[in-house]
Order: structure tokens, then sequence, then C-alpha cells
């Protein structure tokens, strides 16, 4: 409401200006907003992907008559130890062969490890182009960045030896494989059921080395190529590696994230409602990307699970190089397979299976290759509050006491690129933050921290710029393909790009964030790492190119995909070492990753924006990140781009109160969007979403705690849950909160007042705030509006609950426990709870607490099951005076509660507590509250009602 | 009801006596409410249907629905603000004030001496009692601000009183200018008059001098020549403008084929936004239409032909030019003069927009085709009318002024236009009030429009336009009283919240960004004794934050508001 002053304006001139710049506005925010896709490469545009493709098209026009050129020789074959090892041929033309060593390892877990590579390059005895000083071999570290150790190789695997074949048998599973020599073709079984094949269409392909020949060459663009007027050198010729891997009797594949798609992946050669371009791998900085593409973005995860009823299989794919995938499906009378075939530009060929048999265990298998995301500190599951930019350090301030006043909660507000001086990380803007250390610990005073910036790219041209003569006297930068330090732009101008490859650039890294070097910061400033794809602006598909060359005369094109993880890394292990005296777990924000980068970093799917579609297209790719081990991951609430309407916003918060990482965020030119400057009723219904996410973060902390040692997501879609339920393994906008049973399912619907959501089995389900009960597998409708968050709780799950909230989450440490037990039909339930200090390593130690509760028969007991309770004593004690402060029951049977009372016993003390009962009404479940039981939750106990 | 209370209170005060149990983050004056049931037990205080043992007031659980029970313990922050029916947590706060602190702030380890600088929001021994020497301070500060605030209410009777005084010279010139304008009317009537007469007369000598029409045909003829010469200098500037626009236009269409989005360059893509933007304002390439070239050729034919048929028999009668030019005098008085108006405004209207030229090279138009006297007469009406008018219009902008109320009490009407500035991180910022703002380059001198006055609001604490304005008069809405604030993290003295909302005074229109909006600033008023600029900052891209002190917000009481925020940056000194 704006009100005129006096009586003399406007005059219709001025009205006539008002209207024009009103119009102006709106146009300018309304305006053309979209991905440039023409600065990306298509398949077509992509070398090695259009020359893979077109053998796959080859392939099916020939038909039968398709004459394979892979096959083992058989002379060369080793079996033993775990490991088939032989020479794979391949024929170039009549008589010429070229040898490319193979072995598959036999593992442990019911999987298998195929690697293939070139003897030639392997030895060297290659020639190298335009002088290049790049290595000669086919790059083969991916592993030792991505893997956490080597796979566990079941030496015990019997092989048989039989015509034109070997068979294999081995692991706990009893799994099966036959490996065909004429030609080549591996197929892994289980019970007499294949589940995964490989080659079966014979589409393996390995560019293999051949010196330039003179005059006209038929490769296409095998030894040069340009796109968007960069020019790649190429100087090791085409190298690119392809294979087709088959899932047969399996209808639905997901994975390989990061991509704005929906969770099941979809067919990428045409058809209705599907792809014509494969899904591309290639860590991008995608400006205004679009949903529902199959686009590259800015992380990739080589990662794929293929689900039908009954079995859960994956692949992995363990190449870091530009990669395209492409999926299609074989329908045969009854039978759907699905296929996929895989592209990479270079490296070697090193491929994963794993035999499942179920999800599950697949999460558990694949997460021991390349570790899991370990337990955040609990500050990092708050609320982030963010922007680029807060100005100042009065703006941070005044924020920050904008938040208290208003009532809503959060632990971290982050500082974007404007903070620096200049855009030279490590630096402050002396205009607008001179004290940026009284601006930390006047954080510190909530137990609030903040998140500041720090890109890989570092300024060239910065008076007194210690950061950027280091980088370069030390010769610590990517070189160009003349060995040059590379010089691109990024937002600084002119910049050179830190190496973390090299162990030496690493510990430099770390250095430069000692508290005496990063001047201002303390223990509670953490990292947002952007940009590390690595985005450059003026380099081809806004990255850099591909002949430049990293630590070790790896060429970029080899480890692109990994760059950003090895920057992302190195900053993890800054901030845990900067302060011996008392390392503190580290928070990083990461935009770029790899598998593995789960390990050291948070994601968020990049630069959104703010429309119902990108809220509705970020669950979706959040499942996407937890089917692919990095579960912590976040989008921007809000939207990235553009200003989000109010009833946008608040839809947002209320589905962000769910995301593993939960950060608001916006661009520079959109409006001020502080929660606290909606406008009722918004505010307040922001307000509640918070306050809900902080109440449950017992809950979700306990499921980070168990993603960080076997891997499951946080955010659970429904077949991972109900592997058998056909309905759900398409169901992508709603999903299981880790392990509490709660169903959500966000509104992403402008105006929706109703909501639908699936009921995936026959269990009882309640509305997580009014206890309506919803029965019965299905669709179900849920009132939504805009107050309202669709949520059940399915019965027979225990979680816990702090209801207490506090202005961050530091703060509700020592507060009580609510206990909420949903009881499944015949009146049982159960749960878990794991709690640490949430800031230090010590939970390394032993030193937490990890709680079954187990409710049935009218009583709940919950034990300690820490695996070694003794040594959790210091830590118990630490706790010994945070209690449980009420437990509610759902859904109770009649007559379960008689006298109003509870029976508390510990040990062997037992007293009463009173209980507050509801009895079943209109549709609304009945319920009971045990009242201030008295109980340490560090404590094993037994609630019995009477 | 207040009598009962008392009576309560009364009751209570020698049972509180012998047993000195005020409950924990309970002020004395509310202690009454916490005296237990004659059976031991306690009500709740607006539930009393939910009664507990008095033993389990403060046990950290919550078992009122109104969260009466826990005053002291934080076991009912979870109720919302609404449902509660206790202020917060009492401070006592010895050596400064009382304070209540929302609940979920007791027992968080956090010692929130902002408002409880005694630390009784936290467990013994954890939070000292800081009120000796926070409290000090802040009682000097407070009487500093009071101080302030009393030179700044000062401030504003003075400005009060200027306005009073302008109003009353401006009501004194109301007096003389009403005078002029019935005088002025009169001597309109007058030459009325003796217009009508000339007319009378001249109509007569129109119809029997057809000589004269033949002054009008040589008019009428230099007329149009001036008119198609006019008419074709303007299509030419038009061409050339077409042609230029194309040009643009082409650039324009290369940038947008050709640019680099990942540079993230806000000029390039704002540029490329506003040429999409036109585009689909203007879908067709503005071409050049045949149709004024045509004319003017046929005019210039028909002209010419017309010419030689009128060479012969020119001089027999008015030709149909000289009567168009001339028809209004065959017309009767009262149509006359819309028709005049009507063909001067659309000779304005061309003037205006280019195609004619001004009026004093070609006012001659109808010199002759009057007679002296006639145009004498048409002449002084006009005149009187003008001044007339102009008496007029200024008497109303009198009267308008007089009726607006600038403020409450008039006070912001001395403001107009009085300029404030500031230095700020190398620029100079200037505000004039219900004037503009500018921002300039202390290095070059160069100067950029931050827009001018355009509205102004009354904002809540968030800075949220405040909606419940909207059904009311605006000057009831600068606060003269403490309104309780939709913040409920602020919880001040006992006597409620305090009302924080402000007056900000929006402008906008100032030179566009790059990025497409235009500059825009919202300048906050707060009390100070003088006029000054005292905070700029550029909150989002090119919308500026402006805190501008002005007597004219001040208001007795309101020291209470800069005490407590004062009070607020406690923090930093700790």
């Amino acid at each position: 409401m704006r009100l005129q002053f006096g009586s003399d304006r406007p005059s219709g001139q001025s009205l006539a200006k008002l209207l024009t710049s009103t119009l102006l506005l709106l146009t300018t925010f309304d305006s053309v907003v979209a991905v440039k896709r023409e600065n990306f490469k298509t398949c077509a545009q992509s070398g090695f992907c259009k020359r893979n493709r077109a053998l796959a098209d080859e392939a099916v026009a020939a038909g039968a008559s398709w004459d394979p050129s892979y096959e083992i020789d058989t002379k060369s074959i080793r079996l033993g130890e775990g490991l088939f090892r032989a020479n794979l041929e391949k024929t170039v033309e009549e008589g010429v062969k070229v040898e490319l060593p193979i072995v598959i390892s036999f593992l442990q877990n019911g999987g298998a490890r195929v690697q293939v590579d070139e003897k030639r390059r392997q030895e060297g005895k290659i020639e190298l182009r335009n002088d290049s000083k790049a290595r000669k071999e086919r790059y083969n570290e991916a592993a030792k960045w991505a893997l956490v150790a080597d796979p566990e190789i079941d030496e015990q695997a019997d092989f048989n030896e039989k015509e034109g074949k070997v068979e294999v048998k081995w692991s706990v599973w009893q799994n099966d494989a036959v490996i065909e020599f004429k030609p080549f073709g591996v197929k892994f079984s289980r019970g007499g059921e294949t589940h995964v094949i490989l080659n079966e269409r014979h589409l393996l392909n390995v560019e293999h080395w051949r010196p330039k020949p003179d005059g006209d060459d038929k490769c296409d663009s095998c030894w040069e190529e340009t796109f968007g007027g960069n020019t790649d050198s190429k100087p090791r010729g085409p190298e690119s590696i392809g294979m087709d891997i088959t899932f047969p009797g399996y209808t639905h594949v997901y994975g390989i994230p990061e991509h704005a798609s929906s969770m099941k992946l979809k067919e990428t050669r045409g058809g209705d409602g599907q792809y014509t371009e494969p899904y591309r791998l290639y860590n991008s900085d995608v400006f205004e990307y679009e949903t529902d593409s199959p686009m590259t973005l800015y992380g990739s995860i080589p990662f794929m699970q293929a689900h039908k009823k009954g079995f859960t299989v994956g692949v992995f794919w363990l190449n870091a190089a530009e990669t395209w995938v492409d999926v299609t499906t074989r329908k045969d009378k009854k039978v759907t397979d699905t296929q996929t075939h895989w592209m990479s530009e270079s490296g070697i060929l090193d491929l994963f299976v794993f035999m499942g048999p179920n999800s599950q265990w697949l999460y558990k298998y694949y997460t021991e290759l390349v570790g899991t995301t370990p337990i955040p500190p609990m500050f990092a599951l708050g609320y982030h509050q963010c922007r680029w930019n807060y100005v100042s350090q009065d703006d941070v301030k005044q924020v920050d006491a904008m938040m208290d006043k208003f009532d809503i909660p959060y632990d971290v507000i982050w500082l974007d690129i404007e903070y620096t001086d200049g855009k030279a990380y490590f630096t402050w803007d002396p205009q607008t933050f001179s004290d940026p250390a009284s601006m930390v610990s006047n954080l510190d005073y909530h137990k609030r921290k903040l998140v500041a910036i720090i890109d890989p790219h570092i300024k060239r041209e910065q008076k007194d710029y210690t950061v950027v003569k280091e980088l370069v006297d030390k010769s610590l930068a990517v070189k160009n393909k003349d060995g040059k330090d590379y010089d691109g732009w990024c937002w600084p101008g002119s910049s050179h790009w830190v190496d973390c490859f090299n162990v030496k650039a690493q510990d430099w890294w770390k250095a430069q964030f000692k508290f005496d070097k990063f001047k201002g910061t303390a223990d509670n400033v953490h990292i947002w790492n952007d940009m590390n794809e690595p985005s450059v602006f003026n380099g081809p598909e806004t990255t850099m190119p591909k002949d430049n060359i990293h630590h070790g005369d790896w060429e970029h094109r080899d480890v692109h995909n990994l760059y950003g993880m090895t920057f992302h890394e190195a900053t993890y292990a800054a901030i845990k070492e900067r302060n011996p005296k008392k390392p503190t777990r580290p928070f990083v924000l990461t935009r770029a990753f790899f598998a593995g980068s789960q390990r050291t970093a948070a994601m968020w799917t990049g630069d959104n924006e703010a429309k119902w579609e990108h809220l509705a297209q970020a669950v979706p790719m959040l499942l996407s990140q937890g089917i692919a081990g990095m579960p912590f991951a976040g989008a921007d609430v809000g939207g990235f781009f553009g200003n989000p309407s109010k009833e946008l916003l608040t839809r947002w918060y209320q589905a962000g109160a769910f995301y593993p990482f939960f950060r608001a965020h916006a661009h520079i030119d959109a409006k001020r969007r502080e929660p606290y400057l909606v406008g009722e009723p918004y505010v307040s219904i922001i307000r509640e979403a918070i306050k809900l996410r902080y109440s449950l973060l017992p809950a979700l902390y306990t499921s980070f705690h168990r993603a960080s040692w076997e891997g499951m997501p946080i955010l659970r879609p429904m077949f991972l849950m109900f592997p058998d339920d056909e309905e759900a393994l398409t169901i992508d906008d709603q999903f299981f909160f880790g392990d509490t049973g709660i169903i959500v399912k966000p509104v992403v619907e402008e105006g929706a007042t109703t909501t639908k959501i699936w009921i995936p089995d026959d269990g009882i389900y309640y509305d997580y705030f009014d206890y309506t009960i919803q029965i019965g597998q299905g669709w179900g409708t849920i009132n939504s509006p805009i107050e309202q968050i669709p949520i059940l709780m399915r019965g027979g799950h225990i979680f816990p609950r702090k209801d207490r909230p506090r202005r961050s989450a530091e703060l509700m440490k020592d507060d009580p426990y609510t206990i909420v037990i949903a009881l499944s039909r015949v009146g049982a339930a159960a749960g878990v709870l794991y709690v640490d200090d949430g800031e230090t390593f010590d939970y390394q130690n032993g030193q937490f607490l990890h709680k079954s509760f187990v409710y049935q028969s009218n009583k709940l007991t919950s034990k300690i099951v820490n695996n070694d309770p003794a040594k959790a004593k210091p830590y118990l004690k630490s706790i010994s005076h945070v209690f449980v402060e009420r437990v509610i029951i759902v859904g109770l049977p009649e007559g379960a509660v008689k006298e109003k009372k509870a029976k508390v016993t510990v040990g062997s003390k037992s007293w009463e507590a009173e209980i507050e009962f509801y009895e079943e009404h209109v549709g609304r479940a009945s319920f009971a509250i045990v009242k201030n039981p008295k109980v340490p939750i560090g404590e094993e106990f037994e609630i019995e009602l009477l | 009801m207040v009598a009962a209370s008392l009576l309560l209170a009364a009751l209570a005060a020698p049972l509180a006596l012998a047993k000195p149990s005020t409950p924990r983050g309970v002020s004395a004056a509310r202690a009454h409410l916490y005296a237990p049931n004659k059976d031991g037990t306690w009500s709740c205080l607006t539930a009393p249907h939910v009664t507990i043992p008095h033993k389990l007031i403060n046990d950290n659980h919550c078992h009122c629905p109104d969260g009466s029970d826990q005053p002291g313990t934080a076991a009912c922050a979870h109720l919302r603000q609404h449902q509660l029916a206790i202020p917060g947590f009492y401070c006592h706060n010895k050596g400064w004030h009382p304070r209540y602190l929302p609940l979920n702030r007791v027992d968080d380890g956090v010692c929130d001496y902002d408002l409880c600088c005694d630390g009784s929001d936290e467990p013994k021994g954890k939070c000292p009692d800081k009120c000796a020497v926070l409290g000090k301070e802040r009682l000097k500060e407070e009487a500093a601000a009071r101080h302030a605030q009393a030179a700044g209410v000062e401030a504003r009777r003075k400005l009060e009183a200027e306005a009073a005084k302008m109003v009353q010279e401006l009501k004194a010139k109301k007096g003389g200018l009403e005078g002029e304008v019935k005088a002025t009317e009169r001597e309109v009537e007058r030459l009325r008059g003796v217009l009508a007469t000339v007319e009378e007369e001249e109509r007569e000598r129109v119809v029997q001098h057809t000589e004269s029409a033949n002054v009008l045909y040589d008019l009428a003829t230099n007329k149009i020549s001036a008119l198609r010469t006019a008419l074709k200098s303007a299509v030419e500037t038009r061409d050339t403008a077409v042609e230029r626009l194309q040009r643009a236009e082409e650039i324009l269409r290369g940038l947008k084929e050709t640019y680099n989005p990942n540079f993230n360059d806000e000029g390039v893509k704002a540029a490329v936004a506003g040429y999409e933007n036109h585009l689909s304002t203007y879908p067709a390439p503005v071409g050049i239409d045949g149709t004024v070239h045509d004319l003017l050729e046929d005019d210039d034919a028909e002209l010419q032909q017309a010419a030689e048929a009128d060479g012969a028999d020119r001089r027999k009668g008015p030709s149909e030019v000289e009567q168009l030019w001339g028809f209004t005098s065959y017309l009767p008085p009262t149509l006359q003069a819309s028709i005049t108006t009507w063909i001067s405004a659309a000779k304005d209207f061309l003037v205006e927009n280019g195609v004619l030229m001004r009026p004093e090279t070609t006012s001659s138009s109808s010199s002759g085709e009057e007679s002296a006297q006639l145009k004498k007469a048409r002449e002084s009406l006009s005149t009187a009318e003008s001044v007339h008018n102009a008496a007029k219009k200024r008497l109303s902008d009198l009267e308008t002024d007089i009726a607006t109320t600038y403020g409450p009490n008039d006070v912001f009407r001395s403001l107009k236009n009085k300029c404030v500035s500031k230095d700020e991180a190398g620029y100079t910022y200037t505000l004039c009030f219900w004037g503009s703002a500018t921002q300039k380059s202390i290095r070059d001198g160069s100067s950029v429009s931050l827009g001018d006055f355009s509205s102004f609001s009354v904002l809540d604490e968030a800075g949220i336009e405040s909606a419940r304005l909207a059904q009311q008069g605006i000057w009831q809405h600068i606060p003269t009283e403490a309104t309780e604030g939709q913040a409920v993290g602020d919880v001040g003295g006992e006597e409620g919240g305090d009302g924080s909302d402000e007056v900000v005074l929006q402008y906008e229109g100032g030179l566009a960004c790059w990025n497409g909006p235009r500059r825009s600033a919202k300048v906050r008023l707060v009390c100070r004794s003088e006029e000054g600029l005292l905070e700029v900052r550029e909150a989002e891209k090119c919308v500026y934050e402006m805190v501008v002190g002005t007597g004219a917000v001040c208001r007795e009481g309101s020291e209470k508001r800069e005490g407590a925020r004062e009070a607020g940056k406690t923090h930093d000194e700790l």
C-alpha cells in the first residue's frame, strides 16, 4: 500500500511515466529467461558421442549381420585369485589387431569390476601431436580420487573354463557370470536369472591410437574439434571408449545425476515424451538451465540403478571424462529390457557391476566403494539464509537481528562473492566488511555460523595479492597446452585456477584458510565452493579447454569431472585442519561434484529459477542425488533467478524444510526476500515450516547417521521403501523422510487447496498434524491450503523430536525430547535415535548415543544400541541432564489407556507419569500423551501404559 | 474485575510476604496470579478448567494450553504467540528497567543481556548480573536519547509553527487573490460585450466586401504552402529516424544472436531482454508508408491545377479555400469560440509534435483576415481571459496548498524542497524532501538521479508497508503511541510492545540501471533535532535505502524506542 502525498500529483504525464516504468519493470523480469542451448554441445557436436552413436546405428541397421570386432585371445587367459585376466583383441582390419588388456575382478560383495586398457598407450609407444606435453597413457587415476578403498576381491571365486567361455560362481550371494570370448560379452546372473549383460549389443568401442593419416581422414572430429570459436587440439587423437549394458527384464533405471529431469530415466532416442539426446555428464555452469532435460549440469555421478520387482542392480562407470549415456528399451512380448549405451571421451574403461540384490544392499556396497556422507555438524542441518549478496557487515547484523525479531530460527548466514575486495578470495572489501571478526563473533553469540564463498579462480591483477603471487611462484595453477599458467575469465576477470590434483597445491590451499591468513574468520566460518566445474566465462562450453594440462601431465579432458571434487576436498581438509586445537566438522557446499564428493561436501542444484516448475523439479533431482550416494543435497529455496510470488516462496519453504540441505538464496537482481519481508499470513506460515524443520532435527540427524554408515538416502523414494509396488516406481514428487516413516508430498502447484498423495501400502497412515487416519493403498487426497504441508506418518514408526523452538540448532542441545509413536494396525512401532555432540569428531571415538525404541503391548522400551556403550560413558554423562519431556502415542487400540497413567521404569526404579488421552474422533485417531516421564534420554527405560 | 484483581492482590500480598515465592520469570506485580487455590492446586490463567498441583508451576513441562504455568521455563515455548497468556519471561533487571524475554530464549545457554541484563534467563551461575554496569550505561544512553528526543520534539514544534505561519501567509495571500479573480472576471465580461458588438458589425462587412476575400485567399495559399513545407521536413526527419532505428535494431539483433550468456554481463543481458521486449511490443519492423509522400505529390499537382483554374476567376467571390479559413466568421459567436479553441488546440498539438513550427513564425496567419477592430477586440478579450485564468489558477493552487495537510499539524510543510546530504564510499548522496534524490561521484562529479519523490508510506518493523493502513487515513499512522508490533521476539516493558512503525518516503524513476529497473530510494525518517542524511546503502541492486533524521517525526515518549534500539546493540559490547 503506497499513499499519494498531497493533491497536486500525479499529473497525467507522470502517470504515463509511472505506467511506462511499471511496464518496463514487468517486462524486465518476465523477459525471456532461457538456457542458451547453443552454448553446449549436442551429441552430434561432440565428436566421440557422434561416432559412438553412429556405431550403434550401424549395429542396429546391420542387425544379425553386425560383425563385432572384439574377442578374447584365449591363449592369454589367466584365471585365479578372483581375477579373470586376458587380452581383448580388437580387429582393426584383416590381420591387424589391437591389444586391449582386460581384467575382470569378482568381488566379495557379489559384484564385479571390469577394466579395459590399451597396451600401446599403456606402454607409451605413441606419438603426441602438436608438441603436446601430455601423458601418453589412458587416464587411470579416476579410482584414486573416487574410491575410498580397493574393492575386496573374492579370491575364492570359482572359474570354470569351457569352450568359448568361462563360467564363474562367486561370493556369498552365489552369483554367476559367463564371460564369452567371441564375440566378447559378459552376463551376470543369480539363480538362473540374468540381470546385467555387458556388450550384448556389441557396441564396445575402444578408439585405439593411430598416427594422424596424411590427407583427408574419414574419422569425424578425430584430430581437432572446434566449438563456439574454441579449438581443441586433441594431441592424442581419437581415444573414446564405449560399451552397451543391458538390464534384461528391467523397466526402470535411475541415477546418473545431475540432470533437471525425472527420477526415472527417460529413453533418449526419441519416442513419445522421451528425449532425443543422451544424458550428458560434463560438469558445466549452465546458465538458466531448463527443467525436463537430459542436458548436462554442474555435477556428475556415473552411477546407475536398475530396478524391477524383487531385484535392484547397479553399474558404476568410473570415468571422469565427458560422458554420454543413451537409454532405450526393448519390448519383446511380455518382457521389457532396458538398454544403456555408455560413451566417454578418454581414459580406461573401468566398470563396476553391483548385483544388489536390493536397494539397501546396493547403497551399502556402492558407498563402501566411494564412501558415504559423514555425519554433518548439527548446524548444517538448520536453516541457511543466503543472498547474492548481503552487502555489508551491517547488513548481516541487521538480517540476523530481524530473524530474531520475527522469531525465525536460522543457523547460517551466507556471503556471496561481493564480500571480497574485488573478487580476490581470502580478502574482505575494506569499505563494506571492515571488521569481519566482530561480525563473526556477533553471530557466534547465538551459536550461528557464517559461510563465505571461495571459488577456484584466483584473480591475477590485484595489488598486493599474495595468494595469486604464491600460486604462480609455486607453480600450483592449471596449465594451458603450452605449459604456461592457464589464464581465463571468471568473476574477477583474468584469473588462474588452483590445481588440486597436485598434493602441493592441496597443502598450499589448506594454508590459506588458517585464521592468521584468512583474517577475520573463526571456528564458526565455513566455506562454499562455487564455480568449480570449473566455470570459465570465456572457455569452450563455459569451462576449460580440454587440452589444458593438470598435475601429472594429465589433460583436462581426462579429469574434467573430477576437478570440482579435488577442489572441495582440499577445502574440507583445510577447514578440518585450520584449528588443530579444536578440530570440528567442516561444512563445505559445492556446486560441481563427482562420485565421492559426498565424503566432503554437500551440494545444491545450482542456479534454478523462481518458477513453479523449478520448485517441482527440485524433488526428483534431490531423489536422484540420494540414489547416486550423495544425499546431502538441496535446491535454492525461492529460486535463484527472478522474483517468486509470495505463494511460491511460501510453498518453497514448506518443501525446503525437508530438503537435506535447506538454504534460501537469491540472485543479485532479485528483490529482497528474507522470510520476515513476505508479510502476513506468509511470514507465520514460513516460520512454522522452519520451526517444523527444527523440531525434526533429531530425526534428520539420526537419518544422516544411517546415511553415514550404510549410504541410505535421506529423502527416500517410494520404491526404495516399497520395491514391489509397481505404481511407486515412477513416483518422484513425494518421499519418505529418513527413518521416520513420514511421507512428505510438497505442494508444487499454484493455488492448490488439495493434494493427491500415493499411499504405498495397506498400513495405517496418520496426518502429521491432526492425526486424521488415511487407510488403503492408492491415491489419497489431503487438504493443502497454503498454511498446510501434506505430511503423513506411517503407522509402525517411532521418531524423536525436540519441540522447543530456539534461535539456532546448537541452542537446542540441552532441550528435552518428544518421542512420537505412530502405531501400526496391530499397535506396534519401532524407531531409532542417534545423537552426539553435533560438532566435533569425538563420535568417531564412540562418543555418541544410539538408541532403539520398540513399542508393543502398550509398552515403550528404549535400549542403548551403541556397539560399545562403555566407551560412550563420557558422552552419556555430558547429556545426563537431557530428558524426555513427552511421549505421543497415536492410534491406540481400544482399551489401551485405562488409568490415564504410565509406569516409568529405569533400572530397578519406577514411578508413574500422567497421561492425557484423546479418544478416536470423526476420522481422527486416538492418541495419548505421556507427560513429563522424567527419564533421561541417555538411560535405558520402559514406559508402560496403565 | 479491576476491583476483584485488586482484592486478589491485596489478599496475595500478605501471603507473598509470608511466603515470598514469586515464581521465576514473574514480576512482583503479577505474583498474585500464581497463588495456590485452597486445595493446593492452581488453575491456568486463561484456561481455568485446567488445574494442576501448584508445585508443578515452572516444573519445565507445559501443562496449560495458554502456557501460563511455565513463566520461568521454555517448556511452553512451542505455543504460538496468540495462544500464550503470559507476556514472556520477566527480568527484574535491578538497576535498569524490567523487560520481558520471549520464552524460547530462557535456558538456551545464551545470556540475553539485551533484555535481561541481570542474567536471570539462564540457570544460576551461568550469566552474572551485569545490570550494575550495563544498566548504568543504558540509563545514560536513554537519558541522552530522551534529551535528543526532547530536542527533536522541540524541532518538530518549530516546524509546526513555521508551517502554521506559512499557512497564515498563504491565507492572507488568498484574500488578495480572490479580489483579483473577481476584478478580472468583470473585465472579461465587459470585453465580451465589446467583442459581440464589433463582430456584429464585422459579419455584415464580410458579406458585403468580397474584396477582402482575395486577401484571405493569398493567406490561405501561403498557409498551405507553409504547412506543406513543414510536413515535408517532418517526413524527412521521420525517415531519417526510421533508418536510424532500423540500424539500431540491426545492431541489437547481432548482439542477441552472438552474446554469451555465461558472462553474466548484466548490461548485455538487459540489452537483449529489452530488445526482445521491444520486438514483442512492435512486432512489425517500422516501415515507411507511401501515403504521406503520395499526399504531398498529389497536393502539389492539385494545387497547381487549382491555382491555374483559380487564376481566372479568383476575384469573383470567396473560393472554397477562403471560405474554409474564414468560415468561423459566419458562425454564431458561441460556436466561434469553441471552434477557435479547438483549432488552436490542434495547432498547438502540431507545434508541440514538431509538425508545425513555433507560433512566432506562423502567427501572422490570421492577421489579415479580420478587421483591425475585430482583432483588437478579440485580443483584448483573450488577454483579459488569460489574466483571469491565471488568477483563478493561482487561487486554486493556493487553496489546494492550504487544504493539503502536510502531516500531523502540517509538520512537513516547511521541509518542502529542503535538502540533506552525506558522503559515503566515494559518493555524495543528496536528498531533497518532496524533491529528488541524487548520487554524485566525488571523484568525477558525475551525478546520477536516484529518483523523484513519488509517495510515502508507513512501514512496520520488517519494513513491510502496513496493510492495515489501507482503510484508514494516513496521518493517524504516523504512530503517536506505542502499538503492538507484529514481531514476537521483541517483548518490551510491561506496558506492552513498542510501536516502531516508520514513515518512509519513496523516491522513484531515477536513472535506469543496466538491468532494467530505474533507480529508486526508500527513505526512512527517524527523529532527530536537525535534518540530516544519516545512512545510505544499496540494499538490492539499484534500490537505495536511506535513513534521514528530522524533527518532523519526533513524538513525545518515543525515545523509548530509540532507547530499546540502542539496548539492542549491546551484543557488540559484550
